[in-house]
């Protein structure tokens, strides 16, 4: 995934599934809508596109936390919580869906919504999104009867390894020396060796095994993050 | 920790595919509402991932990974994965050193970079030249200063050094100067100590030889008590020959009989048929010799012209008294 950091405006995220007026966005509660459009009305005359505005984004940001900076953080959260969402459900593109999921949700909350639960408003909405995708799914399969990998269409071009390569080692050295071999010797050895690497590892840093997979994690997260804005610098680059 | 393993073992079937709608419903909502159980999903994520690269999955739950790696993020995840599997499994002196990517990614030189037909917008190339340009020479004027400027510095700090040496220089020199300064002193006080006691000396023996040249001869006689008491006017009086040239004349007068109650004496010389002192000195402290006491005193000869004298003792005891002792009667023959 991309870090996406907060939208920079207009945004106007491309909608994939040029639904962002669609009848199926969730009520006024924070349920999402059980009965809502599954099926799209397609004789409605289509509106004018909606695209997140300044105003928009700062309602949004205003719905997690007074303090624009916590709001910040908790923005970047849910939305990595979307698109893992949608990735742990196998779709494509799950960073479009998430853009589509929070500009939604903006787009409600402009519209007067009162949001007291953001994260359970927000996972509704994701939940619309997917059942979306998955109506569209079916109906290309059924009036096209396109094959399974007609889901996989647009595939994004394939990063160069040597680039991917050369990111990972840079981004590996700018990690701290600490958190470095932390990290590497993680992941050291195979099998039953590994094990215990893991548990030599959280016996020295006085931790439980679990508090050291959780070190790890954010460590290798912040490599991964850090991967990806390199690829990206060097995609831009390269174009 | 039963428990735990549930959780664990929901969470892979979850990432796997493997639970009802209903399950993964559960399940997403707690992990959108909670972000611990959220991370958890990550972790375990990883987890998956990394025995994925390692191929420790089995065979159906490869399948099952597999469809999740329609999504290119999780995609670039294992990719992320098997690098870090590879650097694991070299030895660390072959890990490569991180180069930039700009550098080693494209086949397009850096010249054509900037300048050719790869650089970003035509339309700036000018500009972006400009500015390399500007870069140079700004880049050229700050070295020439800072060359400048540190040469200056040396130059200073030599001047400082040098300085700093002369003040050395100058502070030994007056120690020097000091210490020459005390010597030359203590010197000159040890000479004046020297000339003062010579001149002392001097002085001591030109007294010395004064007094010899003046005193003259003390001409000693032994006198002892005239028979009877004083004023018996009968006796033996002792006849002395004062010789010429004789300045004194030192009386030694026998006072071995005197009681010990006589701590000192009175001694007073007069004509015997005067009773004017001529000479007389108080508090004499006896001494002994040969078993006997002794006073003596000294009588200017010039007063003891022929004829006969005496001389009046008196003892002294301790509380005061004065009570008469005995005379010395003698008789000057000749002079």
């Amino acid at each position: 995934m991309t870090p996406r950091s907060l939208p920079k405006l207009p945004v106007g995220v491309p909608s994939l599934l040029n639904s962002s007026d669609s009848p199926s966005e969730p009520p006024a509660s924070t349920e999402p809508d059980k009965k809502g459009g599954a099926s799209p009305d397609k004789t409605k005359k289509p509106k004018e596109k909606w695209t997140l505005n300044q105003n928009a984004l700062d309602q949004l940001l205003n719905c997690f936390s007074s303090d624009r900076d916590e709001a910040a953080v908790q923005y970047d959260l849910a939305y990595r919580k979307v698109v893992r969402y949608f990735e742990w459900r196998s779709i494509v593109r799950a960073e479009a869906c998430a853009d589509e999921t929070m500009d939604r949700v903006a787009r409600r909350i402009t519209e007067g919504k009162q949001i007291d639960k953001p994260m359970a408003y927000i996972f509704g909405v994701a939940h619309h999104v997917f059942q979306e995708v998955l109506d569209d799914e079916k109906r290309a399969i059924t009036l096209e009867d396109a094959p399974q990998e007609y889901l996989r269409r647009d595939p994004p071009e394939p990063v160069d390894p040597d680039v991917r390569l050369i990111c990972f080692d840079r981004c590996l050295d700018e990690l701290e020396v600490e958190n470095r071999k932390l990290m590497l010797g993680y992941y050291e050895g195979e099998g039953r060796e590994k094990i215990e690497n893991r548990l030599e590892l959280a016996r020295k840093l006085k931790i439980p095994l679990n508090a050291l997979r959780i070190r790890v994690h954010r460590i290798k997260r912040t490599l991964e993050d850090c991967i990806a804005q390199c690829l990206q610098t060097a995609a831009a680059r390269n174009n | 920790m039963s428990q735990e393993l549930d959780r664990q073992e929901i969470t892979i079937r979850y990432l796997l595919g493997d639970l009802t709608e209903e399950e993964r419903s559960r399940l997403e909502e707690q992990y959108f509402l909670d972000d611990k159980e959220f991370e958890r999903l990550e972790i375990a994520e990883d987890e998956l991932t990394d025995k994925y690269v390692r191929e420790e999955l089995s065979a159906e739950d490869t399948r099952r990974f597999k469809k999740l790696l329609v999504s290119p993020g999780l995609s670039e995840r294992v990719e992320v994965a098997r690098l870090l599997l590879k650097r694991t499994a070299l030895a660390p002196q072959a890990v490569t050193t991180p180069a930039d990517v700009l550098v080693k990614s494209p086949q397009v030189g850096w010249w054509d970079r900037l300048f050719g037909p790869a650089a970003a917008i035509p339309a700036f190339r000018p500009a972006f030249a400009m500015s390399l340009i500007f870069l140079l020479l700004t880049t050229t004027a700050l070295i020439f200063v800072w060359t400048k400027l540190r040469s200056e510095s040396q130059r200073l700090a030599q001047e400082q050094q040098q300085r700093e040496a002369l003040r050395t220089q100058i502070a030994q020199e007056q120690a020097r100067y000091r210490e020459l300064q005390d010597k030359f002193e203590k010197t000159q006080q040890e000479k004046d100590e020297q000339a003062a006691l010579a001149a002392a000396e001097y002085e001591r023996r030109l007294a010395e030889a004064q007094q010899r040249s003046t005193s003259g001869i003390i001409y000693t006689v032994l006198l002892t008590p005239g028979s009877g008491s004083r004023g018996s006017g009968g006796g033996e009086i002792k006849d002395i020959s004062i010789p010429r040239g004789a300045s004194q004349v030192g009386l030694t007068l026998n006072v071995t009989h005197g009681p010990d109650e006589y701590i000192r004496y009175n001694a007073s010389v007069r004509k015997i048929d005067s009773d004017k002192s001529l000479a007389a000195q108080n508090n004499l402290k006896p001494f002994s010799r040969g078993g006997r006491k002794y006073i003596t005193f000294k009588v200017n000869a010039d007063l003891l012209r022929a004829g006969t004298y005496n001389v009046d003792v008196a003892g002294v005891t301790a509380s005061g008294q004065k009570p008469d002792f005995e005379d010395y009667p003698f008789r000057v023959r000749s002079r």
